[in-house]
């Protein structure tokens, strides 16, 4: 029944475009950005540089440090937001660098995204001040992370909390988008990527700038070099 | 969204004695085109990412069938579930079967201006099922019980006080504060129960890809990631032409859209949803519908000039540049789609309604519209074209038809010609101040309501020629 609806409808659309349905997959007069745009060479350190630029500028917090700097900073942040509650991925680069115990230092709880009950640890990550994940990619032009949902990658750790850190290796940083994108096209799309651009924001009422609406308003970017 | 059956030009009366209304479109207009223009100059080569923009667009809606079903098997394939509507009836019965088979009480949507098209928020309350705009922009129009007046900042009409005042009812409370951020916080707890306790989310979308089934959207505020991640089931709907060929191409609009529509680099969220939630992942739907519809889009697929308005990416671009948005604002325009972008597709989506067919005069052919399109659609062309389609009709008014015949029969011989033009000469006279037309002619009060419209000289082109020519040889010899 439904399939053919479906045919219906695109043998409506075969016929008011006046020819029939192509026997072939079409030929693509241009295909994306052209090749140049993405070398096979680039220097991480620049793009590095790009990033935390780009990041600063949209209100954010980027910063390139040693592991020992990292546990430091966290530790700063989470006392300067007064978190209690912070809930985190369940990424082995997170458990690299220890972040449990630094967190546990401040005397905040810590909980990561593990399987489990769905309502329960959606209802903790909702009361977390802080949300810390890793970035799969950091894109250097545009000051963006790129974040791929999968188990213990929970889309909601750096969606409720109106605080969110991101702590990833400066090994995972790209200049441009065309990098994630050929990675996702190549090995698969997760069932959510997102793309994630300084905090979240608003012009809606009278085109005025405002910092955190829905998502978080506070947003730091940990770029790890060991 | 108005039915009114009144003529673009009543409406446009009624906005232009708006100040507020002027004042607010224009200071936002201004500050989105500046921004345009600016993060456009930073890109770089932006005539050649146009071009590109255009080729991509081009090239999936003149090949809208094979990408289309390429969509729907890639959609399966990851689990998802797709339908083909043709009417805006039966997209909207298709929701309201899913929400009455997941029980759903209350549907939290992220802003999608073809739901507009549907009605979809009216139909799910009669059905007794809450919908919540979550979109703050929208959430507010919604409060207010009216329609976005601007197709990427629909709230531009409302002021400050204006939103304060709606939260402040909607709350029972007597007073808030109309400090944006107080009046965002106010919107951001509200909506956060909304989001907790929706049983299903639905989206818009900005682009579907066509190799690999997903659906893509650009937000600002988060609201599209929260309604995509926490409510049970997700379904997204989308005009049937808002595809890409494959994920590469998204990164040609990643760069036209954000920048024509605010001046972003990239909005603070780009979205990339494919399928429900897999096995393992603790957030995101059980669920992912994605509904194709029609809705009048197919009729425009015949003519090859219009066909191009279907290559539109929502951006609103050519609103904030065009001199008659930025007077009269978007509810003038009296459908879904406002700014010349809405001049052009209202008419067409709604072809056999003939209240809708005097939208192509609400420009001034300026071309504005089409230097700003990201992927350069001639919407200025498109205008003409409707208006010659109008003519075609016999949708035009006794006078101008009346006044086109004696035009073609004076112009079709010199004789008739040169009588007519010395009878025209002599029949102002009485109208005449210092060689200018001033008085209010019932015929040319377009032109002489506003300013004064030179008159006829008395002496003719090719009267004054013979003389000249004398002068002219005299010069010679």
């Amino acid at each position: 029944m439904q399939k053919s609806q479906e045919a219906a409808f695109i043998e409506r659309i075969s016929r008011k475009l006046g020819r029939p349905f192509p026997k072939e997959k079409p030929e693509q007069p241009v295909r994306g950005v052209p090749s140049e745009w993405m070398p096979d060479t680039f220097d991480t350190e620049q793009a590095c540089a790009a990033f935390i630029a780009n990041w600063t500028a949209l209100t954010g917090k980027a910063v390139l440090l040693t592991p020992d700097e990292l546990s430091q900073q966290l530790q700063e942040v989470i006392g300067h937001h007064q978190a209690q509650q912070v809930i985190r991925w369940d990424d082995d680069f997170l458990e690299e660098m220890n972040i449990d115990e630094t967190v546990r230092r401040t005397g905040a709880e810590i909980r990561s995204w593990k399987e489990g009950d769905r309502r329960e640890l959606l209802a903790y990550a909702e009361r977390c001040q802080v949300g810390i994940t890793s970035a799969d990619f950091a894109i250097g032009e545009t000051g963006t992370l790129a974040l791929f949902a999968g188990r213990g990658k929970g889309r909601s750790v750096s969606l409720l909390p109106p605080v969110h850190i991101a702590v990833f290796p400066i090994e995972r940083l790209v200049p441009r988008m065309t990098y994630v994108l050929t990675y996702a096209a190549k090995h698969g799309m997760s069932s959510s990527l997102n793309f994630i651009t300084g905090p979240s924001r608003t012009g809606d009422i009278e085109g005025d700038l405002s910092i955190g609406v829905h998502g978080p308003a506070y947003v730091y970017a940990f770029i790890v070099k060991k | 969204m108005s039915a009114e059956r009144s003529t673009i030009k009543e409406r446009a009366k009624e906005a232009l004695k708006d100040d507020y209304l002027r004042g607010a479109v224009k200071s936002t207009t201004d500050r989105l085109r500046t921004n345009k223009l600016a993060s456009q100059e930073a890109l770089g080569n932006w005539e050649w990412w146009r071009e590109r923009g255009r080729q991509i667009r081009a090239h999936v809606v003149a090949n809208l069938d094979y990408y289309l079903s390429q969509l729907a098997e890639n959609v399966r394939q990851n689990g998802g579930h797709i339908y083909f509507c043709e009417t805006g009836h039966e997209a909207v019965k298709q929701v309201i079967e899913i929400a009455k088979r997941v029980k759903a009480r209350s549907v939290v949507k992220s802003k999608s201006m073809v739901s507009e098209e549907l009605h979809l928020n009216h139909a799910l309350e009669q059905e007794g099922i809450e919908a919540v705009e979550t979109d703050l922009g929208e959430y507010i129009i919604q409060l207010a019980k009216e329609g976005p007046s601007h197709i990427i900042a629909p709230s531009i009409h409302k002021n400050r006080h204006q939103v304060a005042e709606l939260f402040a009812e909607t709350d029972g409370k007597e007073f808030i504060p109309s400090d944006t951020q107080t009046l965002t916080a106010f919107a951001r707890a509200k909506l956060r129960e909304k989001f907790m306790t929706g049983e299903i989310g639905v989206t818009g979308c900005n682009f579907a890809i066509a190799e690999t089934g997903s659906v893509c959207l650009f937000t600002n505020e988060g609201n599209g990631r929260m309604v995509t991640s926490l409510p049970k089931v997700h379904i997204a709907i989308m005009g049937m032409e808002r595809i890409l060929p494959t994920v590469e191409d998204l990164e040609v609009m990643m760069n036209l859209l954000p920048r024509a529509g605010t001046g972003q680099k990239l909005t603070s969220y780009v979205s990339i949803i494919t399928g429900p939630r897999k096995s393992g992942e603790v957030d995101g739907p059980e669920e992912f519908h994605l509904l194709v519809v029609d809705n009048g889009r197919s009729e425009i697929l015949e003519d090859e000039d219009f066909r191009q308005v279907l290559h539109c990416i929502r951006c609103g671009a050519c609103l904030n540049v065009c001199p008659v948005y930025r007077q009269i604002g978007g509810h003038a325009y009296g459908w879904v789609y406002p700014g010349p972008i809405g001049a052009v597709i209202t008419p067409l989506l709604n072809e056999r309604n003939d209240q809708y067919q005097d939208l192509p005069y609400a420009s001034s052919l300026c071309a504005a519209c089409y230097e700003a399109c990201p992927v350069k659609i001639p919407l200025h062309d498109l205008l003409v074209k409707l208006r010659a389609r109008n003519v075609e009709k016999g949708r035009t008014s006794r006078w101008e038809k009346l006044s086109f015949r004696m035009y073609r029969h004076a112009f079709r011989s010199p004789k008739r010609y040169r009588v007519a033009i010395r009878l025209a000469s002599r029949l102002q006279k009485p109208f005449l101040r210092h060689g200018f037309i001033q008085a209010q002619l019932p015929i040319l009060n377009g032109w002489t309501g506003a300013r004064d419209l030179r008159g006829f000289s008395g002496e003719s082109f090719r009267d004054r020629w013979k003389t000249l020519q004398n002068v002219l040889e005299k010069d010679k010899g």
